[in-house]
C-alpha cells in the first residue's frame, strides 16, 4: 500500500472514531437544568438568613429515608428552601435537611450533589452522624468538586453512620464563581456531518438554598 | 507519518481509554495509607493545540488531511513557545503532585515507570516503603478551542485518570477521571455512574484564536502550568 493510501486510511479511521465520539446535539446546558424534586425549591436563591429563627440542635426526627433497589442502588432528591429548618452554627445560621442512610453489610458509594438552579448552587456542607447523633464525618465545602455539572462529594459508606445531614455553608454563601462548558455538536445533513463548537461561560452564586441529589451505588470492583 | 499517527492516536484514545474507568471513592480513615509510591505519570503525548471541531472534518477526507497538517503545525508552534519558557509538563506535574500529597500529610517515594502510556500499569515495581501506589495517566493536555468561531477561544485543558492501589493486595482504593476543561462535559472520556471530576479552566488564560495564543509566549505556558498544578492538587484532594 502506498504511503498516500496508508495516510488516507489512517485519517479516515481517525475521523470516523472522532465522529463516533461526538454525541449529536450534546447539550451541556441540559446538565444545568435542575432535576425535578417532589417539591420545587424556591425560585429565588436564599442568601440572607438574618430574619430566620434558628435552633441549636439538629432535628433528626423528620429525616427522609433513603432506600436501595435490588441492584443496590438508590436516588433521592432533597430540597433546602425557605421551609427548611435552620440551625445556629459557629456564629452563623445555616439551613439543613436530613436523610437516613440505608443499612448494608457491604460499603457502598454515596454521591452528595448540589444541583444548579437559577444560576445558583446550594453551598454544600455535609455531616455523617451515628444513630446516636454523634458526628462521624464532616465534609466541608472544599471536599466538594464538580462532577460533570453537579457540585459533588463522593464517599464510601461506613457501617456506623446512620444519618446524612446536608447544610448550607454560611462562609461560602454569596460568593460567585464561573464555569466554562466546551461542546462540539454534530449535525447530519444528508450524507454529510457538520461539526461545530460552542464555548459558554456562565456565572453562579452560592446560596443557602437549592436541590441536592443523593445517589447510592455499589462500589465498582474494577 | 509518525507524527500524524500520533495525532490520530490522541483522538482515538480518548473514548477508548476512559470507558473502563469507574470512580471508586477513597476512605482515608480506614485505608491506613501513610506512604504513597508515586509512579512516574504516563503522558499520552506532548502538549497539544487541539481544535475540537473544524470545517475540514465536516467536508470529508481531503478536509481532514488538511486539518491534520494544520494541527501538526499548531502543535509544533505551541511546543516551541513551551520549550522557550523551559516548561516541562510531565516533570512539573509530578513535582506538583508530590507537593500536593505531602501537603495533605502523606510521605511520598518515587516509583520509576515508563511514561509513554495512556493507561494504568498492569503491575507495579517494588517500592519497599510504600503502602500504596498512585498511578496517573495524562490522556491529553495543552490548549483547546471548541471551534473556529470568534466565540470559541483557546483555553488550557488537562485530562487524566488516576488510581491508588494498595501495595499489599493490589486492591484499588481510589480511582478517578479528572478533566480540566472537559469537552462535552467529559463525555469523550467515559466514566462510571458517579461521574468524573470536571474542573473549569482559569479564565485568565483565554485566547481569542491561535494567533493570539502565540502572541503571548510568556503567559500561555503559565496557563498550562497552572492547569497541571490544579489537576494535581485536585487528585491529591481526593485523597484528603
Amino acid at each position: 500500500m502506498s504511503i498516500a493510501k496508508n495516510f488516507a486510511l489512517v485519517c479516515g479511521l481517525g475521523l470516523l472514531i472522532s465522529g463516533l465520539a461526538m454525541p449529536a446535539h450534546a447539550d451541556p446546558e441540559s446538565e444545568w437544568v435542575p432535576f425535578q424534586a417532589e417539591r420545587e425549591p424556591d425560585s429565588t436563591p436564599i442568601t440572607d438568613l438574618s430574619a430566620k429563627t434558628c435552633v441549636e440542635a439538629l432535628d433528626l426526627t423528620h429525616a427522609q429515608q433513603l432506600t436501595l433497589d435490588s441492584d443496590g442502588e438508590g436516588k433521592a432528591m432533597l430540597v433546602i428552601d425557605s421551609r427548611s429548618p435552620c440551625i445556629n452554627t459557629a456564629g452563623s445560621k445555616a439551613l439543613y435537611t436530613v436523610a437516613v442512610l440505608p443499612a448494608s453489610d457491604t460499603p457502598y458509594a454515596i454521591t452528595v450533589a448540589s444541583i444548579g438552579q437559577n444560576d445558583a448552587f446550594l453551598a454544600p456542607h455535609a455531616l455523617f452522624l451515628t444513630s446516636a447523633g454523634t458526628v462521624s464525618r464532616d465534609l466541608p465545602g472544599d471536599a466538594f468538586t464538580f462532577r460533570k455539572a453537579r457540585l459533588s462529594a463522593l464517599v464510601r459508606s461506613r457501617q456506623n453512620e446512620r444519618y446524612l445531614v446536608v447544610e448550607s455553608d454560611p462562609a461560602s454563601v454569596g460568593k460567585d464563581f464561573s464555569r466554562v462548558a466546551e461542546t462540539v455538536y454534530s449535525t447530519y445533513l444528508g450524507s454529510a456531518t457538520i461539526y461545530s463548537g460552542s464555548d459558554v461561560q456562565r456565572n453562579y452564586v452560592f446560596a443557602h438554598s437549592g436541590a441536592i441529589m443523593v445517589s447510592i451505588a455499589p462500589i465498582p470492583k474494577n | 507519518m509518525r507524527t500524524v499517527l500520533g495525532s490520530i492516536v490522541f483522538l482515538a484514545a480518548l473514548p477508548l481509554s476512559g470507558c473502563a474507568t469507574h470512580e471508586i471513592p477513597y476512605d482515608r480513615d480506614n485505608a491506613n495509607i501513610h506512604t504513597i509510591g508515586v509512579v512516574t505519570p504516563g503522558f499520552a503525548s506532548k502538549a497539544q493545540a487541539f481544535l475540537a471541531s473544524t470545517v475540514g472534518e465536516s467536508v470529508g477526507l481531503v478536509g481532514g488531511l488538511v486539518d491534520l497538517a494544520m494541527e501538526e503545525k499548531r502543535d509544533g508552534q505551541l511546543r516551541h513557545i513551551f520549550a522557550e519558557a523551559n516548561m516541562d509538563g510531565p516533570n512539573e506535574f509530578l513535582s506538583d503532585l508530590n507537593a500536593a500529597l505531602q501537603a495533605r500529610g502523606y510521605a511520598v517515594v518515587s516509583v520509576p515507570a515508563p511514561s509513554d502510556r495512556t493507561s494504568f500499569l498492569k503491575s507495579y515495581p517494588p517500592a519497599a516503603s510504600a503502602d500504596a501506589y498512585l498511578d496517573v495517566a495524562v490522556i491529553g493536555y495543552g490548549y483547546m478551542a471548541a471551534g473556529i468561531s470568534d466565540g470559541d477561544p483557546y483555553r488550557p485543558f488537562v485530562w487524566l485518570r488516576g488510581r491508588l492501589v494498595r501495595a499489599s493486595d493490589n486492591s484499588v482504593l481510589m480511582q478517578e477521571v479528572i478533566s480540566l476543561n472537559p469537552l462535552n462535559l467529559g463525555g469523550w472520556l467515559g466514566g462510571g455512574a458517579n461521574a468524573q471530576i470536571t474542573l473549569s479552566p482559569d479564565p485568565t488564560y483565554r485566547y481569542q484564536d491561535f494567533d493570539t495564543l502565540m502572541a503571548h509566549p510568556q503567559q500561555a505556558p503559565q496557563g498550562i502550568r497552572q492547569a497541571l498544578k490544579q489537576s494535581a492538587d485536585t487528585l491529591a484532594n481526593v485523597l484528603r
